[in-house]
């Protein structure tokens, strides 16, 4: 978070209209975040626009270093979902992907919903980590598999893979089963 | 402010940071020190640790979260390190900060800009002194 504070801080000398587009973005996270999603269920389409709005945001934050794709398709506008239960895998592409100066790396984000069915896709590149590293397996994650098995339990599937050049993440969700 | 003449050489520093803006904002901020001279930038602290041993850095600007390896972990694996100081958005590195006496912690976002601040003068002194004590 204050790593975009200071994204914006520095833009205000550069660029201002630019700082003041993420500016009003990071305002519409915020206020997403702290006032809008804190019951169970959310409407699917805010939680989309909140997803939108965060990848806008990196998308910025890591300029021509990085390709990000993205298509978002809702079916049924009043579609309804646990809130914040997308986000670490965007969070997780956006830290992981592989963004090494001679080497570009990719971001394919695809979703949809339709009847009540959600179908998430993420794929990033990754570069393996030449040197060991502490950290296994992130917190986020494990957090995210506990929330969707008490959520949704057997109406979920997430599947994960990586092949040492790709982080791959298929979630599907029937939300009709709360 | 001119503080040459109370230094022999400039230091020579490497800004490490996976940002581009963030990099360039520490680079603009470095500048402004007459007693600075950014030697290298770079955006992963692999690419960094090349410049580290092969050539005399007095200064280190370094960010903690990045890819691959973080700020922590690359100052921890450098024999007699070069003079550090932490520039991340988090505040709760400090403890390991003075672990790895690190010379400041500069907190994003960083103002630097007005540099006859109390703060930014205390930061010059201190780095000052520091480079005589180490490197005499």
């Amino acid at each position: 978070m204050f790593n975009i504070l200071n994204h914006i801080h520095i833009l205000l000398k550069k660029d201002t209209e630019l700082a003041s587009f993420l500016l009003l973005k990071f305002s519409d996270i915020l206020r997403y975040q702290l006032y809008e999603c804190n019951k169970n269920e959310v409407v699917l389409e805010n939680e989309i626009q909140y997803l939108k709005d965060l990848i806008d945001v990196e998308k910025l934050r890591w300029g021509n270093e990085i390709d990000v794709s993205t298509s978002f398709t809702i079916m049924n506008k009043k579609a309804m979902i646990a809130p914040l239960l997308l986000v670490p895998f965007i969070e997780n592409a956006f830290k992981h992907v592989s963004r090494v100066p001679d080497y570009k790396g990719f971001i394919k984000i695809n979703f949809n919903e339709n009847n009540n069915q959600i179908h998430l896709s993420i794929e990033n590149t990754y570069a393996k980590i030449p040197i060991q590293s502490k950290s296994v397996g992130g917190i986020g994650l494990q957090n995210v598999k506990k929330r969707l098995n008490l959520i949704y339990p057997e109406a979920y599937q997430l599947n994960i893979t990586e092949n040492g050049q790709l982080y791959k993440v298929y979630l599907t969700i029937n939300l009709s089963s709360t | 402010m001119t503080t040459t003449h109370l230094i022999s050489r400039k230091m020579k520093c490497l800004i490490i940071d996976d940002e581009p803006l963030a990099r360039q904002h520490i680079k603009d901020m470095a500048e402004q020190i007459d007693f600075i001279e950014i030697i290298q930038t770079c955006s992963t602290a692999l690419e960094a640790t090349t410049y580290v041993t092969e050539s005399t850095i007095d200064l280190i600007f370094l960010d903690i979260n990045m890819p691959y390896l973080s700020g922590l972990e690359f100052l921890e694996q450098i024999e007699n390190p070069p003079l550090c100081i932490f520039t991340t958005a988090y505040s709760e590195y400090a403890l390991e900060g003075f672990r790895l006496q690190v010379v400041d912690y500069l907190l994003k976002p960083i103002a630097f800009n007005q540099l006859h601040s109390t703060d930014s003068i205390k930061l010059l002194i201190k780095l000052i002194k520091y480079f005589y004590l180490t490197k005499k």
